[in-house]
């Protein structure tokens, strides 16, 4: 369960949206919705694969025709782990440039050049405006030199807790299993294994990391710092789960990796994404999709019915040995006296019957001669009179 | 045409094909799986039918062993009545008359004998209703091997991949654009702020 909040702000987009969803506010897993309109969301972190889940179905083998429920695969692509800690002694700072003049000094734009460098190198830093003095600003420094990705926060009064944070990113060759739940539409990603490095150039990697940076400074406008206010949304999560009344800096570290990992998983499957749906480059890899299916039956109960099929058919086979009813079966049959009519023409027969069909009967169930005789019970119905019938024909 | 005992042959015929399709439904039941989008929608969408239909069949499929077991009971009875064995009275014969004509027996006189014959007519009962669990369809999952499509990143598209498009920087064959599964961009810091293209409802 996400906290609800109506900030205009906080509305502008699906990437900020997983920063301030990164973390868990509660024991459930963090899900965040695929960014594009296919409906799928992500149960824990997507690591930036399973992008193509939604926008090309899964080929099925041999004629196989079905109703996907759920398939599953693996995909190489990139773990990314950042770790974070405040350094006191940060070198980034805002230098102030020209102030913009307003009537009365209302809302006068200040300009601010964000700059300085991080352990691994000196940051390009960009220009920026804030109202008055920098405390609605914030600045995402993105440093990748001396094979080291780091980031560091230059924030102001209003993201207090963000200023000084300095993080650093690894990616690692992974091996991913992607489950996904079509009808459920959700997916979940597992790293499995070290995996094939799908760019060793390293170009993925580079661009997501620099994307983050790229937020900090297309979104800090004039009064607010969009990204800023979704790293806050998210560490007030981290606040939330782990039950305390103001978020501790441990509460603001966690919740600046995940933000950061959640921002960098985005970044590396929408690539993904653009490459399946904007160049259809795409490459198969083998997978078990299960589909909506049915069966003849219950094993166990057909497994009964055999058995109990195969009863019968032996104590028939039985019968038929005892009784010596192969040898019966090409020659005329036996009276069956449990059949109504043969044991009263047999008994009929057994009391000296004067009547001539009863006499000429061989015991046949189904002689008509012997069918067609009348039945009438005495006048104290306790006897049965067979007669033989005075109309024909029936 | 010459002269036959139909009864014991009917009796082999019933034997034997309802061991032939009770097999057949078994190895069914256990290595069978059907995936055809048009059943499975027929499965689910007409439940009531198919039970019907099947209740019909499996009724069908048990007269194979009700009119054996009626058939045994008959031939037994009239060996019985030829032998020099001990002779069956006529209780006997009424109580294996109403097993085989499959009709109970409700009489005060005669407790046991009642109590036989509707247990034996529960019993006929129980062939029917177990080729009923044996050929309802029964719907459930099946896996099989696929082929799963995940992007590819050759060098022949590497200028889209692989270029960096930092602000203020042109690079329009990088933005991509909107399709009816949502936007897709290679400079998402740029394109993923989706919700004033997408509010439009035309």
């Amino acid at each position: 369960m996400h906290l609800l909040i109506f900030v205009p702000s906080a509305r502008t987009g699906l990437l900020l949206n997983a920063v301030s969803q990164a973390s868990s506010r509660d024991s459930s897993i963090p899900q965040h919705q695929k960014l594009d309109a296919t409906g799928f969301t992500y149960h824990g972190r997507s690591y930036g694969v399973g992008s193509a889940v939604g926008l090309v179905q899964p080929q099925l083998l041999n004629g196989t025709v079905g109703t996907i429920r759920n398939y599953s695969f693996f995909e190489d692509g990139y773990e990314c782990q950042v770790s974070c800690q405040y350094n006191k002694t940060s070198q980034l700072s805002w230098i102030k440039s020209d102030l913009v003049q307003t009537p009365g000094g209302i809302y006068a734009p200040q300009g601010y050049w964000a700059n300085g460098s991080l352990p691994n190198g000196v940051w390009d830093g960009f220009p920026t405006w804030a109202v008055v003095n920098e405390g609605f600003a914030t600045a995402l420094a993105a440093v990748n030199s001396q094979s080291r990705y780091m980031y560091g926060f230059l924030a102001g009064n209003a993201y207090a807790v963000l200023n000084q944070i300095q993080c650093e990113a690894r990616f690692s060759p992974t091996r991913f299993k992607v489950e996904v739940g079509v009808s459920a539409k959700n997916i979940s990603v597992i790293p499995v294994a070290t995996g094939l490095d799908i760019d060793p150039s390293r170009a993925l990697a580079n661009i997501s990391f620099h994307g983050a940076g790229y937020l900090s400074q297309t979104l800090t406008t004039l009064y607010t710092s969009v990204l800023g206010d979704s790293f806050l949304r998210n560490i007030d999560n981290v606040r939330v789960h782990n039950n305390r009344t103001q978020a501790i800096d441990q509460d603001v570290i966690n919740a600046v990796e995940e933000g950061l990992e959640t921002l960098i998983d985005d970044f590396l499957g929408s690539t993904g994404a653009a490459q399946v749906a904007l160049l259809q480059e795409t490459r198969s890899t083998q997978g078990f999709v299960v589909l909506e299916a049915y069966r003849i039956g219950n094993f166990p109960i057909a497994t009964t019915t055999l058995s109990l099929v195969a009863i019968i058919g032996l104590a028939a086979l039985g019968n038929f040995i005892t009784l010596g009813l192969w040898h019966k079966i090409s020659s005329r049959p036996d009276p069956d006296f449990l059949d109504f009519k043969t044991a009263i023409v047999s008994i009929a027969k057994g009391a000296g019957s004067a009547l001539n069909p009863v006499n000429n009967w061989k015991g046949d169930s189904d002689d008509r001669i012997v069918g067609k005789l009348e039945v009438k019970a005495t006048e104290n119905v306790l006897a049965l009179k067979l007669m033989e019938s005075s109309v024909h024909g029936l | 045409m010459p002269v036959m005992y139909w009864k014991p042959v009917w009796v082999i015929v019933c034997v034997a094909s309802s061991l032939a399709i009770s097999g057949f439904i078994t190895w069914l039941s256990t290595a069978k799986r059907f995936s055809n989008v048009n059943h499975v929608q027929l499965i689910k969408q007409y439940r009531t039918y198919i039970s019907i239909i099947v209740q019909v069949i499996s009724t069908v499929l048990s007269i194979g062993q009700t009119y054996v077991v009626g058939s045994l009971v008959a031939f037994s009875t009239n060996a019985r009545l030829t032998s020099n064995r001990k002779l069956p009275t006529l209780d006997t014969l009424k109580l294996r008359q109403a097993m085989v004509s499959k009709s109970p027996i409700w009489e005060r006189q005669t407790k046991m004998i009642s109590m036989i014959s509707i247990g034996w007519l529960l019993a006929l009962q129980l062939p029917a209703a177990l080729w009923a669990g044996s050929i309802t369809p029964v719907l459930t999952e099946a896996q099989y091997e696929a082929l799963i499509p995940i992007p590819y990143y050759s060098q022949s598209t590497a200028a889209y991949w692989a270029t960096k498009c930092a602000p203020a920087e042109p690079c329009d064959q990088l933005l991509g654009g909107i399709s009816d599964m949502g936007t897709f961009s290679y400079v998402a810091w740029k394109s993923k702020l989706v919700s004033i293209p997408q509010a439009c409802t035309c």
